[in-house]
């Protein structure tokens, strides 16, 4: 039997263990996923497919939410592992849905805001620490989208490839999908595309009146070294 | 009736062949569609993962777009099938995250007009055509695995697609077809599409082991109505033989003979020209 299968949650040294409470009540706002109705049957954690990629496979995430464990949770490798494909949703006998719970720490650190009361008690670089190169590529993704309003799929790839650092790897199967015609040069673009660049300024607006209070990840930084 | 049309920004670019063949498939089957004008990106796979509220604005603009034309739209993305439907779903029964909604998208969004994936109308065609029809070129001989993969349906509830566990749409259509759906048991399991440029060697191990299951079953092939499990399928396979992944709309076009197959087929990163030759399915 894999670890995957024990029903505690191992603690392993290096992320901050401090319990913060209400981390709970602030997941099923942001998530709606009503995380405190497991009683860990592991139906998530046995469907999963990314599970064996995972340091907490679904069972152990939803376990370390209701600890309160939010110095796990934001520098785990998991929630980047998820592939959001939604089978624990599916199956789960009380309708929560991991990977919600994961895109939920996702987005906090990705926004780089953490809810005030996690980011005082915790290191920001712990929250980066996770998967660097996911946080990456959702955020190339996102620029894309914001710059042209559609996505572009050879500046998303090029431009993962590059800033990744993980240039050579996909290079062969690159060249055959650009000789294929799969990957055009050119964007398309117009004139809606402002339309979706006021979207992503408004959309955080109203997202952080729903779940106030936040703090940017900077001002913590900032205090923290007595600026 | 007419129907919208959202391509969406995949089938602009790395699945093109699946653009033309549904287009064309749609046409053989008399559905009339009409382009969606002004459409964006449903910010699939990368959106949840920054911001709910925009994670349901942006395809919920896609739906507005529909709304003010008044006609249901029909996706074949399987991605912006599924943001579009989850966000329809989050507006019909969420007051809260309507107001939210239509707060970001600056336009008015009632989740009026149905969301409906080519799979569903090409199914809903082929069963309207009698038990006598046959194609004009029927698929004899070729075994294929269904593979439906996350986004068509999940979650069941607001894509409402077909049996979440047991879907049978995509192996009706082959059998009427003229192909042999396999029995397997990967139909449903994730390919790993999402993650494919960030955790290659995870990705590859998921692709691998839904192969290696169709294979086992006796399928030649892979069908899928999904434009990230398709690339990612041909892209990430590591065991040779590989197997190609054919969009179901492009089986459409073999068996009802569409004039442009050979050029659909030839844009896949696994060749599945020799496959359909050898069963004189093709010239």
């Amino acid at each position: 039997m894999s670890e995957h299968s024990l029903a505690a949650v191992t603690l392993r040294g290096g992320p901050s263990t401090e319990i913060w409470p209400e981390l709970a009540q602030m997941v099923t706002r942001a998530s709606g996923q009503p995380v405190l109705r497991c009683y860990q049957c592991h139906k998530c954690s046995s469907g999963c497919p990314a599970a064996e990629f995972m340091d907490f496979p679904p069972s152990q995430i939803v376990r370390l939410v209701t600890y309160g464990l939010a110095g796990q949770m934001l520098s785990c490798k998991a929630i980047w592992a998820c592939t959001g494909c939604m089978t624990c949703g599916l199956r789960c006998p009380n309708g929560i849905e991991v990977g919600a719970i994961n895109d939920v720490f996702k987005s906090w650190i990705l926004s780089g805001k953490l809810p005030q009361q996690v980011g005082d008690k915790l290191g920001t670089d712990q929250a980066r620490a996770g998967n660097r190169r996911a946080a990456l590529f959702h955020k190339l993704f996102l620029s894309t989208l914001r710059h042209f309003g559609r996505m572009h799929e050879l500046a998303l790839m090029g431009g993962y490839k590059v800033a990744s650092g993980d240039l050579l790897s996909d290079i062969p199967v690159g060249i055959r999908m650009l000789f294929k015609g799969k990957l055009p040069l050119l964007p398309t673009s117009g004139p809606y595309r402002r339309e979706v660049a006021a979207m992503f300024q408004r959309a955080p607006l109203v997202t952080r009146r729903r779940l106030k209070p936040v703090r940017r990840l900077t001002d913590l930084d900032e205090r923290r070294q007595g600026r | 009736m007419k129907y919208a049309y959202y391509p969406g920004c995949s089938l602009e670019a790395s699945a093109g062949e699946y653009e033309h063949s549904v287009r064309a498939s749609l046409a053989a089957f008399n559905y009339e569609i009409e382009d969606l004008e002004g459409w964006t990106c449903c910010g699939a796979s990368s959106g949840h993962s920054f911001d709910h509220t925009l994670a349901m604005a942006l395809p919920a603009r896609v739906l507005a777009l529909a709304e003010e034309v008044k006609r249901d739209v029909i996706v074949p993305c399987a991605a912006c099938f599924n943001r579009l439907s989850v966000a329809r779903y989050e507006v019909l029964h969420n007051p809260d995250a309507k107001a939210d909604i239509e707060a970001v998208v600056g336009r008015p969004v009632n989740g009026s007009v149905q969301v409906l994936s080519p799979v569903t109308l090409i199914d809903r065609a082929l069963a309207d055509k009698g038990v006598d029809w046959q194609p004009p070129k029927p698929l004899s001989g070729l075994r294929v695995a269904a593979y439906y993969g996350c986004l068509l349906v999940r979650p069941p509830e607001a894509t409402n697609f077909d049996h979440p566990e047991q879907p049978q749409s995509l192996q009706r259509i082959m059998r009427r077809l003229g192909a042999e759906p396999v029995k397997w048991s990967h139909g449903i399991d994730c390919c790993g599409g999402s993650t494919s440029l960030v955790t290659r060697e995870a990705v590859q191990s998921m692709v691998g082991k839904i192969v290696a299951a169709a294979r086992a079953s006796g399928a030649e092939a892979l069908v899928t109505a999904c434009p990230l499990c398709q690339v990612n399928l041909e892209m990430r396979q590591t065991v040779k033989p590989e197997m190609p992944c054919i969009y179901f709309s492009e089986l459409v076009g073999v068996a009802m003979q569409l004039p442009g197959t050979d050029a659909w087929l030839k844009q896949h990163l696994i060749d599945p020209r020799p496959l359909l030759r050898s069963l004189t399915l093709t010239a």
